[in-house]
């Protein structure tokens, strides 16, 4: 199997698990175009080298209620 | 009518303001004078998916009345706003220039609508954005692109690019425009006016149609700082109905317009468009003298650095493309065909953006933000680049495609400060708008007003005009 068959593939299995096998069928470049960009974007800035580092925005529940119980 | 200082369609929003206050400009000959230029202009520039003028003359003859019975509500009384087809106007369509939401009526007015409507601004239109707010200038939409006033044959920028062609044209003396990666800001730069992006939770974002919701602001566009500031003070308020909204007391924006930048430090992101995304030499020659400006006119302006743009561009890309995934997740699957080309290139990321990459994103964004907000110990206000680049040409959308990431604005949607677009140049080549950022700490509108305005005075770029 090819690279370009290859890379093929997982792009269809990537969009049919995702929901998408009418973009698969009808827009296959654009779909392989966004699954290469989502590759790119995946190394496109630093992870946090602690591992404890918060994502922002912090989950807060939400303020009572008034009138609430 | 006594005689007028200038033809109405020039009258900035304060200065008509004063005008009709004084019983000396009608709210609907004001209104007239947009509208009679619009039906000169508008066949060009294509600003309007949804030209409401008769319903707007009716609002501004009952504004007029009003006014004459009791004096005017408030500066904006009678004064007419246009709106980004992606925010709620009550019995019109939002089709936020989509096939998809042709037929999206809506009932009621987007919040900030009604916080505009309350302060007594008319409505005479819905304006062309990017489709969602996110493809391209497209001429497969069912509404064609608008087009810069500067030159036709060019992009306004977007995704607000109605707001900013039919202000810079002088059809509209203000408008609104929504912001998730700089789209009030682009648009601003690209036809030489004022966008501001506030702080995140200012300005409700209740109806308006969401593209990210953890990036996405509204904010005003004029001609000038003054009328930006004006028109905000209307805008800002806590909405409860809106999550990100955020409750504190109100300002006046218009308060320290006057002051000048003396005592003011000034730090100049220079390898935003140095190193990290080298602009063109126009661009980076109008920044260079924009900086020595400021100093000359009394700030502290010194380089200071930041992360680099690239690590703020690709969390902006990563949060913004899953977060508009999400909304547009059933659209995506059952009718992919119904987006124009380059809106669905630029929306399928986000449905391979694994859950882990969005977590990092955001959890890069806290370093991000902890960044800039060491920048602003040291400085009060910051100065860097909107655009890398002159607008693009219409019929090259290889270029626009590769001048669109070109630019310095996403950062601040990732951290929420408040950013401001004001003119600083024009492009040797095409004589095309160049524009710069200021930008300042959280809840610091007023401050960047006061720095803007001063600037503006002093550069003189607002006294240009597009030439139609």
């Amino acid at each position: 199997m090819g690279k370009d068959e290859a890379t093929e593939r997982e792009a269809e299995a990537l969009a049919r698990a995702a929901g998408l096998a009418r973009a698969w069928e009808e827009h296959r470049e654009a779909v392989l175009e966004a699954v290469a960009a989502a590759r790119g974007l995946r190394t496109g800035f630093a992870r946090p080298a602690d591992p404890a580092a918060e994502p922002m925005p912090a989950y807060r529940v939400p303020a009572a209620q008034e009138g609430g119980r | 009518m006594s005689t007028l200082p200038a033809a109405p369609h020039e009258l900035t929003l304060t200065e008509a303001a004063a005008l009709i206050r004084g019983r000396r400009l009608s709210p609907v000959e004001y209104l007239r004078a947009f509208r009679d230029r619009a039906a000169a202009l508008e066949p060009r520039l294509n600003a309007f998916v949804r030209p409401l003028w008769d319903e707007a003359e009716a609002a501004a003859r009952a504004a007029e009345a009003e006014i004459a019975r009791s004096g005017p509500r408030s500066p904006l009384h009678g004064l007419p706003v246009g709106l980004k087809d992606i925010i709620d106007l009550a019995g019109h369509p939002t089709t936020c220039h989509s096939r998809i939401l042709l037929d999206n009526l809506k009932r009621e007015d987007a919040a900030v609508v009604a916080r505009l409507r309350a302060a007594g601004a008319v409505f005479p239109g819905k304006l062309a954005t990017h489709e969602f707010a996110l493809g391209g200038p497209t001429f497969d939409l069912p509404f064609p692109p608008a087009r810069n006033p500067w030159n036709p044959a060019h992009h306004p920028g977007g995704s607000s690019s109605g707001s900013g062609a039919a202000v810079a044209a002088r059809m509209l003396p203000a408008a609104l425009g929504s912001d998730t990666g700089g789209s009030v800001r682009n648009p601003a730069t690209q036809c030489g006016i004022v966008g501001m992006k506030p702080t995140y939770g200012l300005v409700s974002r209740r109806g308006v149609f969401p593209l990210s919701f953890t990036l996405d602001h509204v904010g005003p566009m004029t001609r000038t700082v003054a009328d930006n500031a004006l028109l905000l003070n209307a805008m800002a308020g806590h909405d409860p109905l809106d999550p990100g909204s955020v409750e504190r007391p109100a300002e006046d924006y218009t308060r320290d317009l006057d002051r000048g930048l003396r005592g003011l430090s000034i730090g100049f992101v220079r390898h935003f468009h140095e190193t990290d995304t080298p602009a063109t030499a126009d661009v980076a020659a109008a920044l260079e003298e924009a900086a020595r400006l400021l100093a000359r006119e009394g700030a502290a302006v010194r380089d200071i650095a930041l992360p680099r743009l690239g690590d703020f561009a690709a969390v902006n890309r990563v949060i913004l493309t899953s977060e508009a995934a999400a909304v547009h997740e059933p659209w995506l699957r059952a009718r992919p065909g119904d987006y124009a080309p380059v809106t669905l290139r630029r929306l399928l990321p986000g449905m391979f953006v694994s859950g882990v990459d969005y977590v990092q994103a955001q959890r890069r964004r806290r370093e991000l933000v902890a960044a800039v907000e060491a920048a602003f110990r040291e400085v009060d206000l910051l100065l860097c680049a909107s655009s890398m680049d002159p607008p693009s040409r219409l019929d090259d959308p290889a270029e626009t495609e590769r001048t669109y990431p070109r630019q310095a604005r996403t950062p601040f949607n990732v951290t929420g400060h408040p950013a401001v677009s004001v003119m600083c140049g024009l492009s040797a080549a095409a004589a095309l708008p160049i524009g710069m950022q200021l930008v300042g700490p959280y809840w610091s509108e007023a401050l960047l007003y006061r720095a803007a305005a001063a600037y503006e005075r002093a550069a003189g770029w607002a006294e240009r005009r597009p030439p139609l």
